[in-house]
């Protein structure tokens, strides 16, 4: 059984990237509507 | 439409792959006898603080350029790598926090060199992002946030030397030229995640570019239908 922290350090490193990643994507979904 | 090109896609699909290859070997590694699973926060930490480095790193070279050449690509590639590079120095700071407060039992300590030093490039490149929405103009942003750029990229080296210039609770280099301080199976695993969050760091960095490039048209380019001079009742005619 994994410790919390390295849980909570694999969330914030695996949750980071992909909280970037949906953001990315909704700036390219703003810029289809605008196009 | 805006899609990305294929080449951009490709090299998503592929950091993708390269970062679920990564965790698992993550996952599986060996842990360490003293630091136990504390041990696997090291896979995530150490690729952090490097694609932290090297994404400050690219700042600085694409600000110098920028400053040679006057070319927008140049300003796009400091700007997108300086968001990059908090991102990842922010990751940096929580996974080291969080093996601290396990292994050293002090989750933060100011007086302790590399992680002051840490925190402090971290808010020197937030202002960076400031500095770059102080105007709407692209050209003073990149003008201003250039010089910033260039200067702030001494920290790198600072940080880096931090724990062996200074007193530090932070260990040493683990990896260095005459070898690494770990099993061969934990150093593997170590240099696949280093090598999968840096495929990851160039798709981010070249989508995060596409994206800035695409803005940068739809802000400058009118409009459809903007910019057309409506005929005056008198052209028209009667008929």
């Amino acid at each position: 059984m994994a410790e919390a922290g390295v849980v909570l350090a694999y969330l914030a490193t695996y949750g980071g990237i992909l909280a970037y990643v949906v953001w990315l994507e909704i700036r390219r979904r703003r810029l289809t509507s605008r196009e | 439409m805006s899609k990305p090109t294929p080449w951009l896609r490709a090299l998503q699909v592929f950091a993708s792959v390269a970062v679920a290859v990564g965790l698992v070997m993550a996952l599986r590694a060996p842990v360490d006898a003293f630091q136990g699973e504390y041990a696997r926060i090291m896979h995530v930490h150490v690729p952090t603080s490097w694609l932290a480095f090297l994404a400050f790193g690219i700042t600085a070279l694409g600000s110098l350029l920028w400053r040679v050449r006057r070319n927008r690509r140049w300003d796009r590639l400091a700007a997108a790598s300086a968001e990059l590079g908090v991102v990842f120095t922010a990751m940096s700071l929580i996974t080291g926090s969080l093996w601290g407060g396990a292994v050293w039992g002090t989750y933060w300590d100011w007086a302790d060199p590399r992680m002051s030093t840490t925190a402090l490039m971290f808010f020197v490149y937030l202002g960076y992002l400031a500095l770059r929405r102080t105007t709407d103009d692209a050209e003073a942003a990149a003008s201003r946030s250039s010089l910033l750029g260039i200067i702030a990229v001494v920290q790198v080296p600072l940080v880096y030397f931090s724990v062996n210039l200074f007193r530090s609770l932070h260990q040493t280099q683990s990896i260095r030229p005459g070898g690494a301080t770990m099993p061969t199976e934990m150093l593997v695993a170590m240099l696949v995640n280093l090598a999968a969050l840096t495929v990851l760091y160039v798709a981010l960095l070249a989508t995060r570019m596409w994206v800035m490039r695409r803005e940068e048209a739809v802000t400058i380019e009118p409009a459809a239908g903007a910019g057309v001079v409506p005929p005056r009742l008198e052209e028209v005619g009667d008929g």
